[in-house]
């Protein structure tokens, strides 16, 4: 399980997080969605213990992850840019590994490496970037994890390499109850997998939801008013955002309710419809949403 | 035969869970037939285990599907599908659609009664 409480970090001069808060729970899946440079990389190198928390605790497993090889040896980090000795071949990384990790199996390697098949004398700098990616995952899910903390994963894998990376994730989760923070701008891969979305902006969490409550609450509407358009419709606080586009409106709801809907007939439209959105608009609208405020 | 749509409002463990349900009133899954485990629909569909696990829990509690340890889970011998409020509005809402869709294009009450009858002949009989 991964705690975070009141986390702050600042690197320079500049507040990176501020009061980051939550929790995962085992075989659970949390995704970290935000724009560049939002924090999301920092928030994932203070639960690897990379850095030193300013203020606030990160805790895995009810214990301090900074500075405690004991709960680092049971954390699999697959970091957005990987550094591995270029020279070395994956062999030689496998006994690097062993002598890291007390819980690494090298059978476990190539039982994954069926599905992978990298030729074990390939040096590291003669992979491509997916492969690269490939040996990563392969490399973290041998220590045998508890807790998997993955940067944008996905990032530079071709559709077929992706979708093979994500089921070995949601294998593992099933079979061994493995805690999982998974950060991407691949909002469509997220939202499949994830049990719940966090969303960051400015180095702040700005909501956590279950990614059902999230279908939920936030949906989109259109609809045309042909007696006039209620005039406070975009402050209404159910409402997140309103377009529109010629006579149609659209609607983004932040709060969809039975009472919405009442208020929306009582204008009378001549159409209220929902239309499909995905977790991208979703997050965008949030992204917005989180500007303004 | 099952698929998720992720733009859809409907939470991706009822997408499955109606799914199966159709299924069953299609006959598409007969009684006794086994289901994926969690872990394959879940790798089949790249989705969280969670949501399988979650998706079968509720067919279990309606009582459509059942689990054996150790063996695996089956559809049940004598499914009864419920009416449930809320589902029964979403079907309005649906038919309200198509009645309106078919009146823009000129069918009549009597033509468009021919169609859903047609329908359920394809289903087998009106009782299911």
């Amino acid at each position: 399980m991964i705690e975070i409480s009141k986390l702050h970090k600042r690197l320079g001069n500049k507040d990176v997080l501020t009061d980051i808060n939550f929790t995962v729970e085992p075989g659970r899946i949390f995704g970290l969605v935000g724009e560049n440079g939002a924090g999301k990389t920092t928030l994932i190198k203070c639960v690897t213990g990379v850095y030193r928390p300013e203020q606030g605790a990160v805790l895995i497993d009810g214990k301090n992850v900074y500075d405690n090889p004991a709960v680092k040896e049971r954390i699999g980090y697959v970091a957005d840019q990987n550094r591995y000795f270029p020279s070395y071949r994956i062999k030689e990384l496998l006994s690097f590994y062993a002598l890291a990790y007390p819980r690494f199996s090298s059978e476990r390697f190539w039982e994954l490496n069926k599905i992978f098949k990298l030729p074990a004398t390939a040096r590291v700098k003669e992979l491509s970037k997916g492969m690269q990616m490939r040996l990563t995952l392969m490399l973290s899910l041998s220590i045998r994890p508890d807790i998997l903390v993955l940067d944008e994963p996905t990032s530079g894998l071709d559709p077929l390499a992706k979708r093979e990376v994500i089921n070995l994730l949601l294998q593992e989760v099933e079979s061994r109850d493995v805690t999982v923070l998974i950060s991407s701008h691949h909002l469509g891969d997220l939202e499949r997998i994830c049990d719940t979305i966090g969303i960051m902006s400015q180095g702040q969490m700005k909501s956590i939801h279950s990614l059902e409550e999230m279908k939920l609450q936030i949906r989109k509407l259109q609809a045309v008013f042909p007696q006039g358009t209620p005039a406070d419709l975009a402050s209404w606080p159910e409402v997140l955002a309103v377009e529109k586009m010629g006579r149609v409106h659209y609607i983004i709801t932040k709060q969809y309710c039975a009472d919405l809907l009442a208020k929306l007939n009582q204008a009378q439209p001549l159409v209220l419809e929902e239309v499909p959105l995905s977790l991208e608009d979703m997050f965008i609208y949030a992204a917005k949403e989180g500007y303004r405020q | 035969m099952l698929h998720v749509d992720v733009k859809s409002s409907k939470p991706i463990y009822e997408q499955i869970k109606d799914q199966i349900k159709e299924g069953i009133i299609k006959g598409i899954f007969q009684p006794g037939d086994k289901l994926p485990s969690v872990r394959e629909l879940s790798t089949m569909l790249t989705i969280n285990p969670n949501t399988v696990s979650k998706a079968y829990q509720e067919l279990e509690r309606e009582k459509a599907i059942e689990t054996v340890r150790g063996r695996g889970t089956f559809i049940v011998e004598d499914y009864r599908p419920q009416l449930d409020q809320e589902r029964l509005q979403e079907i309005s809402d649906l038919l309200r659609k198509v009645v309106v869709e078919a009146h823009y294009l000129g069918l009549s009450k009597q033509q468009l009664e021919q169609m859903v009858d047609d329908l359920y002949a394809d289903l087998g009989g009106e009782d299911q």
